[in-house]
């Protein structure tokens, strides 16, 4: 990637363009949340703007833009070890469910204590799982 | 004539650019993967809590708001010292590298004069409940972060500058790096903000 004076004067320009749109976006971000959305819709509004934001930052701060293949091919890998990692709390379906609520924090609890009981008597493995409620 | 790691002024003849870009760049997507974790820890612990606050109603929204904005002015600050440097224009690049400290250490005082000491004197510390435990654990890695950004930034204000006389070419590049590294930490605050003040 080339740098002469002229080319690094137009990236001048368009950093103060991405800061000024970085500012705006932010202030939608904020106005947003005062008008109180159904938590979902919210949750789509924040993270839209957030991704916008976000991918000015890295693709003109960071010059993702016009960076190499060999880091567009990292960030790839990287990304999709990443979308994993968010989607984890989905594949543990039998915690993703009101971990707080007594009535099956009691289930648990109890569907435990049958198991422990069940493999003492040598029937392991019967109450492994817990109920939801 | 001391002998420098290869590659580190030219790029290398695989990746096409030079190795502490590289490296950087590795760093950041391990980085990813523990903010990941985290912002992963709190997706669980939200969508499992039978009641969980809304951010707004707990949380200082202007001053985020306002440290959102430093953060951001502090980014541009940093892509401008290397712009500066790029044109050899060392002076200029060394007063964008200060006020990006003086930018980042504003984020840090406001956040612990304005938020943390205030929420520490309310009793509402890390183990009051899993909305405050996600709340310091995640603000304080990414303030952490904007420490280690800030000993690298000084560095190369002060102690380190003397490279620039050695080889412009190789301070400029270490200062894109660090600019990498900093562009990140206001990447993951990008994030942060929303997800815990205003949702």
């Amino acid at each position: 990637m080339a740098h002469d004076a002229e080319s690094i004067k137009q990236h001048v320009r368009v950093y103060i363009n991405v800061f000024v749109a970085l500012g705006v976006l932010t202030l939608v971000t904020v106005g947003v949340s005062y008008v109180h959305l159904d938590i979902y819709k919210a949750i789509v509004v924040a993270m839209i703007v957030a991704l916008i934001k976000g991918t000015l930052v890295a693709g003109y701060f960071m010059h993702l833009f016009s960076e190499r293949r060999t880091i567009h091919y990292t960030l790839a890998l990287c990304v999709c070890f990443f979308a994993v990692l968010l989607f984890v709390p989905k594949f543990t379906d039998d915690d993703n469910v009101l971990i707080h609520d007594p009535a099956h924090v009691a289930a648990v609890a109890g569907a435990h204590h049958a198991a422990d009981h069940g493999s003492e008597a040598g029937t392991e493995g019967q109450a492994g799982h817990a109920q939801h409620p | 004539m001391t002998m420098g790691l290869p590659c580190e002024v030219k790029a290398h003849p695989i990746t096409g650019i030079y190795n502490g870009k590289f490296a950087v760049w590795l760093f950041l997507a391990s980085e990813v993967m523990l903010f990941g974790a985290l912002f992963s820890a709190l997706v669980l612990l939200r969508a499992g809590a039978a009641s969980w606050p809304h951010g707004y109603t707990v949380l200082n929204v202007p001053i985020g708001t306002l440290n959102t904005f430093v953060l951001i002015s502090s980014s541009v600050t940093m892509v401008m010292a290397w712009a500066s440097l790029k044109v050899h224009d060392f002076a200029k690049g060394r007063q964008y590298l200060l006020w990006t400290f003086l930018l980042a250490a504003l984020f840090l005082g406001l956040k612990l004069a304005l938020e943390y000491y205030p929420k520490f004197q309310a009793g509402h510390t890390p183990g009051h409940d899993n909305f405050y435990g996600t709340y310091f654990v995640l603000t304080g890695l990414h303030g952490l972060h904007v420490v280690g950004g800030m000993i690298v930034i000084g560095y190369f204000l002060w102690p380190g500058a003397h490279l620039w006389h050695e080889n412009p070419e190789h301070y400029t590049n270490r200062i894109e790096c660090t600019g990498l590294y900093w562009h990140f930490v206001d990447l993951v605050w990008i994030f942060l903000f929303p997800t815990l003040y205003l949702l």
